[in-house]
């Protein structure tokens, strides 16, 4: 355990000092301190105004998806399930879609409407589910939820040039262009308050990990403990899709990851992992992002996918060998 | 679960590897102006042509009712002093520089970009339809049941929009309007390399974006009218590996090295009482370019700089860029 907790210590510091020099101009490490105290305006302009908010809010998103991601599979019972299915990425994606076609004077665009639609979604899947029995339907509600978003979605997008086609994209794969220091204070308040919310569920996960009957008998009500549970990994997505659109698998892998790690733990060691994981593949991800074809950047969203479609391949192969 | 050293120990060599490395430098600029032919080919109509990409059109009788889907087709048909029988892009046509309020006339064509109403198009008349190759080619069917034929046109530089114009002058029977028109734009375009290289403008890094400060699209030399800038000015946003025409995400890193003197924006992606000029000023990351500090941020006209594409609005493209460069310091 000790070795595990070292050997991920150090990935985290040696991928967030990468991200900082990494890129065009290579910073070197040596030369980060004086780029943090503003000795040279292009190193402290790249280190501290683009790359720091960058990795500060890669950081959290990552660690939000994550934790949102084993929240749902935990309390649906699905390790299948995955924010996406919330309606809330979706959500924040047509607000900004309509936003960019319409060019809709939205002050604080793409963020605050992002966060608008994001909320929405969330509300509209967790009203619809409020009357919903059992994860299964639950899990139904949100994908018509979110098939219906999308839908919205693609009219707004039948109705953009090519130019609004780029940046709508950009922001659907998920990005973290663009990111300062005011994005970063928008959200990181609400991420922070929100990832101990999530432990103060696990709980209620224990409960709904044993199935609705028996939580029935052991005096809790399955539906309502869940509704919470989705609340909060609501509350986690929209707030981490507003600034950089939905980055796709996070919240998948991340839990996987955990419980390969840890088969036997306990949800609040695995959700420590799953936001380490996240964490730590949104910014490597982004690392590559904006390196691989420099000076043009990829979506990252596109690569998290790519990374999950071999380790989910990887995961059920392995499976099937134990089986 | 293994533990990831492999992938450890790679980052802390990508890491360490930066070590050592001296203090970014600003790179120098580049001038790039080229020599531009002035001679205009002699051109004859002819129902017969092939078009810069090699595509062979024929057509039964000189056209006279053509229908615009494409910025290209409208621009061009204004050079040889014709009017589209509708158009997808009334709001270039209107632009001054083409048709201006004259172009109100010209009915418009409904639905979006790529997936225009056919029987809209069918109600035209139209006897040739132009439209944007690898967009519109799924209409060719369609039309091709209410005897529209589809042309689809794909420049890539200037010469192409000079070659399309050719080949449109002398399908319509306006060849004189064509070498006229290209005459025109030759010569403009070789007095502005001329007078970019005796100003010293040619080795002024400028640039081409689209968006918000938080939300960049650059215009790559591997876009038209990134390449024409090029030919006047260094234009260094080039789009390696990727043939995008232009990138919707473009590294603002670059854009801090690179420097740029001058700055051209078009087409703010989200609606908001503040100039994009004022945006950059006021975010702290592109109050680090020169461009920025010094004033030089010039909103241009949308449809022109981003979906003319023929001689008519690349014509406004070096004028404005030319009047723009010289009244700034």
């Amino acid at each position: 355990m000790k070795r595990s907790v070292v050997v991920a210590a150090l990935a985290l510091l040696v991928v967030c000092v990468a991200a900082l020099c990494l890129g065009t101009p290579i910073v070197g490490v040596n030369r980060l301190p004086a780029a943090f105290a503003g000795e040279t305006d292009l190193e402290h302009a790249v280190v501290v105004l683009l790359r720091a908010p960058r990795l500060v809010l890669g950081l959290l998103v990552g660690a939000a998806l994550a934790v949102a991601g084993l929240l749902l599979q935990e309390s649906l019972r699905n390790p299948l399930a995955v924010p996406e299915l919330l309606g809330v990425s979706s959500g924040a994606a047509v607000l900004v879609g309509v936003c960019v076609v319409w060019a809709l004077p939205i002050p604080g665009a793409p963020l605050v409407p992002a966060l608008i639609g994001a909320v929405v979604g969330g509300l509209i899947t967790l009203l619809a589910a409020r009357r919903a029995v059992g994860p299964a339907a639950v899990l139904l509600v949100g994908a018509a939820v979110n098939a219906a978003m999308q839908a919205l979605l693609l009219t707004a997008v039948s109705l953009s040039d090519s130019r609004e086609q780029g940046v709508l994209f950009r922001y659907l794969l998920g990005s973290l262009t663009g990111t300062t220091w005011e994005s970063v204070a928008l959200s990181a308040p609400g991420l922070i308050a929100l990832l101990p919310l999530a432990l103060l569920c696990v709980p209620l996960l224990g409960v709904l990990r044993l199935g609705d009957e028996t939580a029935s008998a052991l005096g809790v009500r399955a539906d309502r403990a869940r509704l919470i549970v989705l609340v909060v990994a609501s509350a986690l997505v929209a707030i981490a899709v507003a600034p950089s659109g939905p980055i796709a698998w996070v919240g998948f892998l991340g839990p996987h990851l955990a419980r390969r790690l840890r088969p036997n733990a306990d949800p609040r060691v695995w959700m420590a992992w799953s936001a380490l994981f996240g964490a730590l593949l949104v910014v490597v991800a982004d690392l590559a992002a904006r390196t691989v074809l420099y000076p043009v950047e990829l979506p990252v969203g596109g690569l998290t996918a790519l990374v999950a479609i071999v380790l989910a391949a990887l995961l059920i192969r392995r499976r099937g060998e134990v089986a | 679960m293994r533990s990831p050293r492999a992938p450890l120990a790679l980052l802390a060599v990508l890491a360490l590897a930066a070590c050592t490395s001296a203090p970014a430098q600003p790179p120098a600029a580049q001038g790039g102006t080229t020599q531009v032919d002035t001679r205009v080919e002699p051109l004859s109509p002819s129902l017969d042509i092939t078009d810069p990409r090699g595509t062979r059109i024929t057509l039964p009788a000189t056209p006279s009712r053509v229908v615009c889907l494409t910025g290209l087709c409208d621009d061009a048909l204004t050079e040889l002093g014709l009017k589209p029988a509708g158009t997808s892009n009334a709001a270039l046509l209107v632009h001054p520089a083409l048709l201006g309020p004259e172009g109100r006339s010209v009915p418009v064509v409904p639905g979006s970009f790529g997936s225009e109403d056919v029987e809209a198009i069918a109600g035209l008349r139209p006897d040739l339809v132009i439209g944007l190759a690898g967009v519109h080619d799924q209409l060719r069917q369609a039309l091709a049941k209410f005897n529209a034929p589809l042309w689809t046109v794909d420049p890539k530089d200037w010469k192409d929009s000079v070659g399309y114009l050719r080949a449109l002058g002398s399908l319509t029977g306006r060849a004189k309007e064509a070498t006229d028109a290209e005459t025109r734009f030759r010569s403009k375009l070789a007095t502005a390399v001329k007078s970019s290289r005796d100003k010293g403008n040619d080795k002024k890094t400028v640039l081409l974006m689209y968006g918000s400060a938080d939300s960049i699209g650059v215009d790559t030399t591997d876009s038209l009218v990134g390449k024409l800038l090029g030919s006047l000015y260094t234009y260094p946003w080039t789009a390696k590996g990727t043939n995008a025409e232009t990138a919707s995400t473009f590294s603002v890193e670059e854009i801090l090295a690179k420097r740029p003197d001058t700055i051209f924006v078009y087409s703010l992606l989200f609606g908001t009482d503040k100039k994009l000029s004022e945006q950059l000023a006021a975010n702290p990351v592109w109050a680090q370019i020169p461009a920025v500090k010094s004033g030089r941020v010039h909103e241009v006209a949308p449809k022109p700089w981003g979906s003319g594409r023929g001689t008519r609005s690349l014509s406004l493209v070096i004028d404005e860029s030319q009047s723009l460069l010289s009244t700034t310091p």
